[in-house]
């Protein structure tokens, strides 16, 4: 049951789609912007946000013409039930799987610099657990957690940021647009996994106050992720240069470690850094979850989600331990990407473009 | 209600592995924390000879009486022959009662032998792990880093923080390459190994750290001696003090000048088949001695910053000469430069740089003022 009252507000969907999109991408996307753009990298995360926002935009103006539908009865309504269906089953897999990478690259990072005896499947039960026990109440209270936990977060990741530029190098950056326009495309597009969140919003949308104003949550929304993403870049790569950054599996961690305030009063902030972390990722994690629940939900058109929230657990669980290693959730995370492309960007605009043409010609013809 | 509450314990129990304890406490007392790593040549195979030292905590905290004074040292030293660091490190757990903990590690030690065999592993080792203090310093020993531990010193307790240390006083000399083991990994990977390092030389009583290690493709080629340290740390740019002497003519005694502030530039003169380079260092110094009977005024402040640009000019000639004709090795810079600021000529040079670099026409400019005279006309 989809209470009347789990209505979220503008800001409160600024803060999920910021939630959802910050994630694991804090740490792993300056070497992926590094790996294709080298000094450019910036250049790359400005153009992914460019191309993301345009995305979201798509996804606002279909959210406008939902006018109270579920996602997937407007799929079903312009292009036919089996076709909605489908596509509906395709998101639900999609935001399952996000949810299932996620945690297992959560996973990954705590083992590696907090607990290296821990069983890698303990910190995925624990956070999924959480996260189950939390969507289960629904969109708004998960949604009013993004709220509250969004400072907590945020500013002491930035803070810890700038103290690390004690011995910063901006000559990193240089040479300045050596790159070829299509190598930076190309990264743009490899750093797509790490902007995107906004689609969490197209099946949340039922619980949206007031829809008119769904551009300004996208423009809003994806102009944090942006800055921040392009924050973090500049910052890991001006301090770490490019060479090294280029073949750390975390950058952004490294960087952390190497924070050390004159007089030794703040050193090895990996400990606070990790408890951020697991704040970060938690945020993401629930936002897919929930995303997936909902869709499933629509989908059967069941009407208690929650029985999705059960459903689901075991196949995010074994999603996410299907990888071997961590090269094989680097794999994963690639294949993700990719898949966001098709979910986030060519579905939405062939949805909206249909439902424009069906809104045109389709009562008459 | 009684279902609920069976429900409820059941629940409580469960969740007593959740909260109750952690997989990976390893309790302080259960901990050896490793200070020192000394990396030397084993004599046989192609092994390495590691070494760990690491503080007796019961000792330097006196627990007791029953400990301290007696005798023995604080510092207890472990070595083992291995194919690896971390092979080394897994096979002292055969010998030790406590788990090795790299996490305060402050000081690496490369022998000399290890160093001309290659430094991959370290570097590898380094990358990899994940427990290292990033802070620590790392260093090359003329000899064998096992004397280098040896070293009984009786200023500090701990011998890690003894060497550590030293880096402090880079302040007043630089005459030692001043680098992290967090700069040295940013540097080794973006130059492919080409790395200068401090040079640490053991005694009876005491170390000293002074001079450079030449790194080349990640191989220990030759050694810069102080002054030439100097020189390179002035191309650099990361002088922060220390002295340099000179006489001025008709003087028996010389004058002393500390350095005060640096900045130092780079700048492209000449792009031919050889590039040209003009280093220009902007000195601000200070007059610490000079002959007992010199008269300082205008005329004579000029004379001496004129004498004092002539010496910088000279001793930063001679390290980059010795780099480019000895070891034919660019760790100045140069390239990185071409490749930041002038790409499209960096494109020219690129392929055979390293054949280029020996032949690089260098100009040095610099420009000193002297703003102290201490406390005496």
């Amino acid at each position: 049951m989809i209470m009347d009252d789990d209505r979220i507000s503008t800001e409160q969907a600024i803060a999920l789609i910021v939630n959802a999109a910050v994630g694991v991408g804090i740490l792993s996307l300056p070497r992926v912007a590094v790996k294709s753009a080298g000094p450019d990298c910036w250049i790359v995360v400005l153009l992914g946000g460019l191309i993301a926002l345009f995305g979201a935009l798509v996804v606002g103006g279909i959210i406008k013409r939902l006018e109270g539908r579920t996602f997937v009865d407007y799929i079903s309504l312009v292009f036919g039930r089996p076709v909605g269906l489908i596509l509906g089953v395709v998101y639900g897999i999609y935001f399952t799987l996000i949810a299932a990478v996620v945690l297992r690259g959560f996973a990954e990072v705590m083992k590696n610099f907090a607990l290296e005896e821990t069983p890698l499947e303990f910190f995925v039960v624990t956070l999924l657990v959480l996260s189950a026990y939390l969507i289960r109440h629904g969109l708004e209270p998960m949604v009013r957690l993004m709220v509250v936990n969004f400072p907590f977060w945020f500013i002491p990741s930035v803070a810890m940021l700038i103290l690390s530029l004690y011995n910063a190098d901006f000559s990193e950056l240089l040479p300045f647009l050596r790159t070829p326009p299509e190598k930076l495309l190309q990264g743009a597009l490899s750093s797509m996994l790490s902007l995107v969140g906004f689609e969490v919003l197209l099946t949340s949308a039922q619980g949206l106050k007031t829809v008119k104003d769904v551009n300004k949550v996208m423009v809003v929304s994806m102009g944090i992720v942006t800055a921040y993403y392009t924050f973090v870049v500049v910052t890991v790569v001006v301090s770490m240069g490019i060479a090294e950054t280029s073949r750390t599996i975390w950058p952004t961690m490294a960087v952390v470690r190497r924070i050390s305030v004159p007089g030794e009063i703040l050193e090895r902030m990996d400990a606070l850094a990790v408890a951020l972390w697991v704040m970060v990722v938690f945020t993401t994690v629930c936002a897919y979850y929930f995303a997936a629940s909902i869709t499933f939900t629509n989908v059967f058109r069941a009407r208690e989600f929650k029985i999705f929230d059960s459903i689901l657990f075991p196949w995010i669980y074994l999603a996410a331990m299907l990888p071997e290693n961590i090269l094989e959730v680097e794999d994963w995370l690639k294949f993700a990407g990719n898949f966001s492309i098709l979910t986030c960007f060519l579905l939405p605009i062939i949805i909206l473009v249909a439902g424009m043409a069906r809104d045109k010609w389709g009562r008459k013809g | 209600m009684k279902l609920r509450k069976i429900i409820l314990a059941g629940l409580l129990s469960i969740a007593i592995f959740a909260v109750s304890g952690c997989w990976d406490m390893v309790d302080i007392d259960r901990r050896f924390f490793v200070g020192n790593i000394g990396i030397d040549k084993a004599a046989v195979d192609d092994k390495l000879k590691v070494e760990f030292t690491m503080p007796i905590v019961r000792k330097i905290s006196g627990e007791g009486g029953q400990g301290g004074g007696g005798g023995g040292s604080t510092i207890a030293s472990v070595s083992t022959v291995a194919d690896s660091i971390h092979a080394a490190a897994r096979q002292m757990s055969h010998r030790l009662s406590r788990r090795l903990f790299f996490e305060h590690t402050r000081v690496i030690l490369i022998g000399e032998e290890a160093a001309r065999d290659g430094i991959e592993g370290v570097v590898n080792f380094l990358s990899r792990n994940t427990e290292i203090n990033r802070r620590g310093r790392i260093m090359v020993v003329k000899g064998k880093a096992e004397d280098a531990l040896k070293v009984k010193n009786e200023y500090e307790t701990l011998h890690a923080m003894y060497i550590a240390n030293i880096f402090e006083n880079w302040m007043f000399c630089s005459k030692f390459i001043e680098i992290t083991i967090d700069d040295f990994m940013k540097s080794v990977y973006s130059t492919k190994g080409n790395v200068l390092l401090s040079r640490l030389t053991p005694g009876k009583m005491d170390v000293s750290i002074g001079g450079a290690a030449v790194i080349k493709n990640y191989k220990l080629v030759g050694w810069l001696d102080e002054n030439e340290t100097l020189g390179v740390n002035f191309v650099l740019g990361k002088v922060r003090g220390g002295d340099l002497t000179f006489k001025q003519p008709g003087e028996d005694y010389p004058v002393v000048m500390s350095i005060i502030q640096i900045s130092t530039k780079m700048e492209l003169v000449e792009a031919g088949t050889y590039p040209k380079f003009k280093i220009s260092p902007r000195i601000v110094a200070d007059i610490v001695e000079t002959p007992v009977d010199a008269k300082i005024d205008g005329d004579k402040l000029k004379s001496l910053e004129k004498d004092l640009e002539e010496k910088v000019n000279q001793i930063i000639l001679k390290g980059v000469k010795k780099l480019q004709k000895e070891f034919q090795v660019d760790v100045l810079g140069f390239g990185e430069y071409l490749y930041k600021y002038r790409p499209d000529i960096w494109e020219y040079y690129r392929e055979d740089w390293e054949n280029i670099f020996p032949d690089v026409e260098v100009v040095v400019d610099t420009k000193a003022t002297i703003r102290g005279i201490g406390a005496s006309l």
